[in-house]
């Protein structure tokens, strides 16, 4: 009996012993600690706001969005290739619906920068130089998501509380608080010249471009939009003072320079978003994919490790919009690196062509795809044939449909610079240019047109031009129809296409394969997944 | 041995001249045909005297009085009370019970005889199990159980295993039961599945390989709330309960087994031959516009490239233990090994695995001790199939669309690089490696001490642990021209082990018209999981594997570990009582607490009911003639799925590269950012169970069966949508307000139709029909990447509203235009259903003297299979354009070869299927010298099936998680002939 008492006692004891096991989860492998924020290093809090520019800046996020649903850039459907689940044509058509796999994504990747700008402005130091640049960098946010989606969540700027619910801005209101913060935050920007940093003359840039959309932005589905005067002025102002505050001069002997690998701090840049081969990867989202995509499968180029690399034959642009350029003597048509004939050149000269790729492409003599090189370190230069899918000569021709007939028709883009590229297509040093001098030449243009203010529209073109193709090229009166269509030989390819349409009122114009008419398709859809989840978001009209 | 019996006898006789009214019996227990049957229990009634049969059924046994009754039990036989009435020597016959109605049934935490059962629940014995080589439990049971659908993911041997017991009630995850090991239960096991990107590689193997299907005893499946319930939140998608063997008490019996087994692809799949593919790219060149002969490979030849990749497969099994008792003591020792090659060259499976069960008793019987060890050594080789490969880099769809006038080898006998549109799929094998070696350890000790008559005290002490270390290696060959153009060695190293230790106390009492039983218990499981992986390119030399010695490759190195552990606390209680007999009632109650909930709802409470009429013992049933059995069950119960990822209700900053920017030059400066929104509110889903069913037999118990209704709705659907905009991480768990809704009924029946003494026929048969709906989602969600060219961001699956979970979401084709352009719906809509409406097995068995023949059917219907394989590659747009390959049932000379095909509903298939599961034909050999029992057999495993699916086997998961019925680069099924010998002595 005294045993099994004993016994028992000894079991009751470690039963109730472990009573009071406790399971609080214990993150081992996460340093999640606040302390973090205490100590950190400013640019470390900034950080998270710059590098998510370089996701919606990305290839198949504001670029697709901006270029292949205007008139100058399409990704037709190649056989089997590029169908994606009709991501392109729908695109192209204007018939996306809201569960569009990159009108979401880039939606998610606005809110993303959204979310890191406001908690840096959080948690650093008001009246910092790194918090107005990320005061600076939450207003491009907002101006990105009012641009494309109509809708700006917000959290304000002061006693940011992540917990309650955030506005949605729109319309005027969202106009108004992008001025006012980028008012408040401009005397502690940077000033002088820096292309990585957010300057005072990029935050002056962003404020015109605002400006100039702002009767756009405020009466989105007007059939005519009406510019007022006092922001037309403000327009000019600011150009006029980043024009003469000569941190930045036009490129007069080299226009692809600007989008080349080495383009950090070049004379002619603002503001761009930095890239070098060490930042984190995006991917097939890098803006290499802005020209590498749209090459062709016969095109070898080759990068700086020696790895022979080839297109995909995806994007390329419109007949309608080779047709507005005057293509022979336009140096910002097309630059021969090597000459497009049959020949023979040495292999370290070999550079892929810039601008419009136009006609039966020339290019590096191959074995099905091996590249041959002649014991004298030469290359022979032949016409590009593709040795893959349906084997076709890269007759680039300018006729082109959606369902396209083969993998080469169309004529490609080669604007964004390769020639530091990685080998895995997408690492390279090439900066996306978000702000340039050109800009706010055509800007101020384009504002004394539309307002009748003081200030010569022409010289403001013409100086452009003249930067470009010399005295030669400089127009003798202009309109703004020619605005219209020096900012597309501007600006091709370069983010700025479908806002411009939509001012100038052409984006219910009819091009190759497009018809349709639907005001309501200026801005995108909100993607339903967000839509459900966020408290005051409601859908576009329309969708 | 005979010593000791003469001393007891002795000691008897002293104890009967000194105690004068015992009465000592002596005696034996036979079966009906005089077979002895050692370790039958005779108890005196009313009391606790007992005693049990030596190995030759003799029993010895003292009754305090003449007019005693013995209770003469075994099981498998009718239980029998025989009064003494002053019998010194009784021999008894004991019937077989065809019913099993005394059958014990191991449920949670204990024990119930089978006629007691108020939940569903069914075992299946040992010798039921589905012969052959199977790697995994689920195998075992394919077929045999109503309502639980066990599916391979592919044919690949130990490939995963899904197992959904009346339906998919959870979005997230897969659905698969809670496996409970000799009272164990198991972590669910690592479901990551790594590989190189553009090679495609396999879901991870089923986590319960390690167990030897021999050491299994008995499968009992929990299929209800009220059965299930008492393992609280791991218990929704039902429970397995594995039983190993334990030693009997008797003379040592040494037993052997063997099997060679020869496996080769069931069924290949039908494409154009060289001749065909001749003929039909010259009539698509024409239209495309490419010159005919630009099709046909330099070689010209007519290679069919699925023997090429594929092999006859050998299968060598080898098994050996012993085991034995004493009255006091019983081990059970065995050890097996397996070395099963796959159907595709250089794969193949390989396991060693022992097994030292011992139990032992200890101060007069009061203390009963139990070790359970197993400890496996796994060795896995696999190729690049599966899924997530890019367009060239995966072996199985490489062969299917390789140009059938090409040849692996040129004229030299050396391997070519490319073949057509693909790399040469050949060449993989020298190319690319998957080599995964896992230890494998389940312990477990348990005591259980009797501290009063019907009270018991039980400890439980478990640990498990699962190592495992995968290379993947993959050599380039884009230098002679082929598509991999880095060399790649990636090794995942993973450890997931748990420690266990539970202790509760049963009491059970009996009375003349009451008999109840209570079950008290704590259990506390900590589980670690962590891992290591190291990823290195581009090789310095192709002399010596990588995998050996990471060191060869140069480039840069990407490392990265991690860690975690879960907790989980939880209190349970059960009461059991049977009032006359006639009225059974069950409750329990579970609070578990999981340190994955949000700190706001850490603990969950899951409670049960159940009500059990055994109709048959009622007066106006209990003479009848037509029932032997009837029994009503009406259970309800709740259960949880605990499936929240660690971390996920916790905020994280940190500072990352994945933030980082470059303000200065290259240098890059890492960002601190949130990297997870955080949910402290999040908690376990809940599934409530309702279940009605009734167990009959009829003819004295030759026939006898089930029938079920249940209906179950899963609430608080774990999922992950949208974060509320602006938010750094776009993605938030909640627990939803959707609902996942499975209803249906389940039928199965068991007959004895031939009982004699030369010839035995038994019949046995399910069916369950299954309905599957979700409610309340406020978005769809779209699931089910599909692989493939021209088809990247596309699903194939969804869940919405009012349709079945992972439903197929495509446009509706409806057959080619005049220009042979397809014919589709204007929006996507649901066109077949990934989940079956009816599951159905039936088995026969016979046995003629010393013959006996065993087949196992089993098949579903009302289901599709989305044939990602064939969206991908087999169209004419493929063929012409690309030289691939295509299905023969893909060939449709209507089709417009330059225009790209649309996942739609053409390439939905009709997924219903019968299989012959296996065969088996025995003969035990009689008078067979030394052994007690010689058996020589021949098993078929998968000698046909019948069905429409055009792709390898209809049986297919190539995507797994929350994605059924998709078929992308399956490994095709085998079929085996095995035999094979068994021996003991």
């Amino acid at each position: 009996m005294k045993k099994r008492l004993i016994i028992l006692i000894i079991m009751m004891v470690s039963v109730f012993g472990y009573q009071s096991c406790n399971i609080d989860e214990n993150i081992i492998d996460e340093a999640r600690g606040e302390d973090l924020l205490k100590d950190a290093d400013p640019l470390s809090l900034l950080a998270p706001a710059y590098n998510s520019m370089r996701r919606v800046y990305g290839h198949r996020w504001f670029f697709a969005l901006q270029t292949f649903s205007a008139d100058e850039g399409m990704v037709p459907t190649r056989q089997s290739d590029w169908f994606d689940g009709g991501t392109f044509q729908e695109l192209h058509r204007h018939d996306w619906k809201p569960e569009h796999r990159y009108t979401r994504e880039t939606w998610e990747h606005i809110t993303t920068g959204l979310a890191n700008a406001t908690l840096a402005i959080d948690f650093l130091e008001a009246g910092t130089q790194e918090q107005a640049e990320a005061i600076a960098l939450l207003s491009h946010y907002m101006w990105v998501a009012l641009d494309a989606y109509g809708q700006v969540p917000y959290r304000g700027i002061e006693n940011i509380d992540f917990n309650a619910d955030s506005q949605i801005l729109t319309g005027a209101e969202a106009v108004s608080t992008i001025i006012t913060n980028l008012e408040l935050a401009l005397p502690n920007l940077p000033t002088g010249k820096n292309t990585v940093r957010f300057t005072q003359d990029a935050a002056k840039s962003l404020l015109a471009r605002v400006y100039l959309n702002r009767a756009v932005y405020e009466d989105r589905y007007a059939s005519s939009f009406s510019f007022a005067n006092e922001d037309m002025q403000q327009v000019i102002n600011l150009t006029t003072e980043i024009i003469n505050s000569t941190n930045h001069a036009l490129e007069t002997d080299d226009y692809f320079s600007i989008f080349d690998p080495d383009n950090e701090n070049h004379k002619e840049i603002i503001w761009a978003v930095k890239n070098e081969k060490t930042s984190v990867r995006i991917g097939g989202r890098s803006v290499t994919r802005n020209t590498t995509n749209g090459l062709s499968r016969g095109y070898i180029y080759i990068s700086p490790d020696g790895d022979f690399l080839t297109g995909s034959d995806a994007g390329c642009t419109l007949p309608d919009f080779l047709d507005t350029w005057d293509s022979d003597n336009d140096p910002r048509f097309f630059k021969a690196n090597y000459p497009n004939e049959e020949g023979t050149i040495p292999l370290s000269d070999y550079k892929v062509h810039r601008g419009f790729l136009e006609g039966q492409l020339y290019g590096i003599k191959n074995d099905n795809g091996t590249p041959i090189i002649n014991s004298d370190q030469t290359i022979d230069i032949v016409p590009v044939q593709l040795w893959t899918r349906d084997q076709s000569l890269a007759n680039h021709t300018r006729e082109v449909s959606l369902i396209a007939e083969n993998q080469s028709v169309g004529v490609r883009v080669s604007k964004w610079g390769i020639d530091d590229i990685g080998s895995n297509r997408d690492d390279t040093g090439v900066d996306i240019v978000v702000f340039r001098l050109a800009e706010m030449y055509l800007m101020r243009a384009e504002a004394i047109l539309r307002s009748g203010l003081a200030g010569n529209a022409l010289d403001d073109v013409n100086a452009v031009r003249v930067a470009r193709g010399g005295v030669s090229f400089a127009k003798t009166n202009v309109t703004l129809e020619d605005v219209y269509n020096e900012r597309g030989y501007e600006f091709y390819w370069e983010y700025h296409r479908r806002t411009d349409q939509i001012r100038f009122g052409k984006w219910e114009d009819s091009w190759t394969d497009k018809t349709d008419t639907d005001p309501n398709h200026r801005i995108f859809a909100i993607p339903p997944g967000p839509l459900a989840t966020t408290p005051g978001l409601v859908q576009n009209p329309g969708y | 041995m005979m010593k000791k019996l003469l001393m007891i006898c002795i000691s008897l006789g002293s104890l009967l001249t000194v105690y004068g009214q015992n009465l000592a019996i002596t005696g034996s227990v036979t079966d009906q045909n005089g077979v002895p049957l050692p370790g039958t229990s005779i108890v005196e009634k009313g009391t606790s005297n007992g005693s049990v049969t030596s190995f030759d059924g003799n029993f010895n046994i003292t009754v305090s009085n003449s007019d005693a009754t013995l209770v003469v039990s075994y099981i498998g036989y009718k239980t029998l009370e025989i009064p003494v009435n002053g019998q010194a020597n009784i021999q008894i016959k004991l019937e077989e019970d065809s019913a099993q109605l005394d059958e014990v049934v191991v449920v949670g935490y204990g024990q119930t005889k089978s006629k007691d059962l108020t939940g569903s629940v069914k075992v299946i014995g040992a010798n039921d199990f589905n012969k052959g080589i199977n790697n995994s439990p689920g195998q075992l049971l394919q077929g045999k159980i109503s309502g639980v659908n066990v599916t391979s993911g592919s044919g690949e041997p130990g490939s995963a295993i899904d197992i959904n017991i009346r339906g998919v009630n959870t979005v997230r995850g897969d659905g698969n039961p809670l496996f409970v090991v000799d009272g164990v239960p198991l972590d669910g096991g690592s479901s990551s599945s790594e590989s190189i990107p553009g090679l495609g590689a396999t879901r991870s193997r089923s986590p319960l390989n390690f167990l030897n299907p021999q050491d299994i005893e008995s499968i009992t499946v929990l299929k209800d709330a009220s059965a299930t319930a008492i393992y609280g939140t791991r218990a929704s998608n039902g429970v397995v309960i594995i039983q190993t063997k334990k030693g009997k008490q008797g003379k040592p019996t040494v037993t052997l087994g063997t099997s060679l087994g020869v496996a080769t692809v069931a069924r290949e799949i039908d494409l154009l031959n060289a001749n065909e593919y001749r003929e039909q790219t010259a009539r698509l060149a024409a239209i495309v516009g490419r010159d005919p002969n630009s099709y046909i490979d330099a070689a010209n030849a007519n290679t069919n490239w699925q023997d090429e990749i594929y092999q006859t497969a050998l299968t060598q099994n080898y098994n050996f233990g012993f085991s034995g008792g004493s009255e006091k003591t019983n081990y059970n020792v065995s050890i097996g090994y397996l070395d099963q090659e796959g159907l595709v060259k250089t794969t193949g499976h390989e396991k060693v695995n022992g097994r030292i069960n011992i139990g032992t008793s200890a101060l007069d019987d009061r203390l009963k001790l139990q070790l359970n060890l197993t400890a496996a050594d796994l060795t896995d080789e696999s190729q690049a199939t599966g899924g997530s490969a890019s367009s060239d880099g995966n072996l199985i769809t490489s062969a299917l669309r390789a140009n059938p006038t090409a040849a692996p080898r040129d004229e030299n006998g050396n391997l070519v690089t490319r073949t057509g549109a693909t790399d040469n799929p050949v060449s993989f094998f020298d190319l690319y490696r998957d080599r995964a070696e896992s230890k494998r350890l389940l312990a477990n000790l348990s005591a259980t001490y009797t501290i009063l008559e019907g009270l018991d005290y039980k400890v439980n002490l478990a640990y498990e642990n699962a190592d495992t270390d995968r290379y993947i290696r993959v050599f380039s060959n884009a230098d002679n021209g082929g598509s991999i153009d880095t060399d790649q060695v990636t090794l995942v190293s993973r450890e997931d082990s748990n420690k266990l230790i539970e202790n509760y106390f049963t009491y059970a009492k009996e009375y003349e018209k009451l008999n109840f039983d209570i079950l008290l218990g704590h259990s506390y499981q900590v589980f670690n999981n962590k891992d290591v992986r190291i990823r290195r390119d581009d090789f310095s030399t192709t002399e010596i594997d990588p995998i050996y010695n990471l060191g060869i490759a140069q480039g840069n190195a990407i490392i990265g570990s991690s860690n975690t552990e879960r907790k989980l606390q939880s209190f349970f209680g059960r009461v059991n009582a049977n009032i006359l007999d006639k009225y059974l009632i069950t409750a329990s109650l579970r609070a578990d607490g999981s340190s994955v909930f949000g700190k706001n709802n850490r603990y969950g409470y899951f409670p049960s009911a159940a009500f059990g009429w055994k109709i048959i013992e009622e007066e106006f049933l209990k003479d009848s003639n037509v029932f032997s059995n009837l029994k009503l069950r009406l259970g309800w119960g709740q259960t949880g799925n605990q499936a929240v990822p660690v971390r996920v209700t916790q905020p994280s900053y940190n500072i990352s590269f994945d933030n980082s920017f470059t303000f200065n030059g290259t240098t890059v400066v890492n960002g601190l950012g949130i990297t997870r929104t955080p949910n402290p509110d999040l908690k376990w889903e809940v599934t409530e169970q309702f279940n009605v069913g009734l167990d009959w037999a009829i003819l004295n118990g030759r026939v006898s069966g089930t029938i079920d209704y249940f209906d179950k709705t899963t609430t608080d659907l774990f999922l992950e949508v949208s974060a509320a905009a602006p938010a750094s991480v776009n993605t938030v768990f909640v627990n939803s307000d959707a609902k996942i809704i499975n209803n249906g009924f389940e039928f199965g029946v068991d007959a004895n139709i031939i009982r004699s003494n030369d010839f035995t026929l038994d019949f046995g048969g399910n069916i369950s029909f299954l309905n599957n709906t979700i409610e309340g989602l406020d978005t769809d969600i779209y699931v089910g990447g599909i692989s493939g060219p021209g088809a990247s961001g596309e699903t194939s699956s969804i869940f919405t509203n009012g349709e079945s979970a992972g439903s197929f979401y495509l446009y509706k084709f409806d057959g080619f235009d005049a220009d042979g352009n397809e014919s589709l719906s204007e929006t996507r809509q649901i066109v077949g259903d990934a989940l079956p409406k009816t599951i159905y097995g039936f088995n026969i068995n016979a046995s003629y003297k010393n013959f006996d023949l065993a087949l196992n059917f089993n098949g579903v219907g009302g289901v599709d299979i989305f044939n990602n394989t064939a969206r991908a590659y087999s169209s004419a747009a493929s063929l012409a354009q690309n030289g691939n390959n295509i299905y023969r049932a893909y060939l449709d000379v209507n089709e417009n070869p330059l225009v790209a095909p649309v996942s739609s509903s053409r390439y939905i298939e009709n997924g219903a299927f019968l299989r012959l599961n296996n065969a088996t034909l025995g003969w035990n050999i009689p008078d067979a010298y030394f052994a007690s029992n010689l058996r020589l057999y021949l098993t078929g495993q998968n000698l046909f099936a019948i069905t429409d699916y055009s792709g390898y086997d209809p049986e297919v998961n190539t995507a797994g998680g929350n994605t059924y019925g998709v078929d992308f680069s399956a490994y095709p099924r085998p079929r085996t002939i095995i035999l094979g010998l068994d021996l003991s002595f």
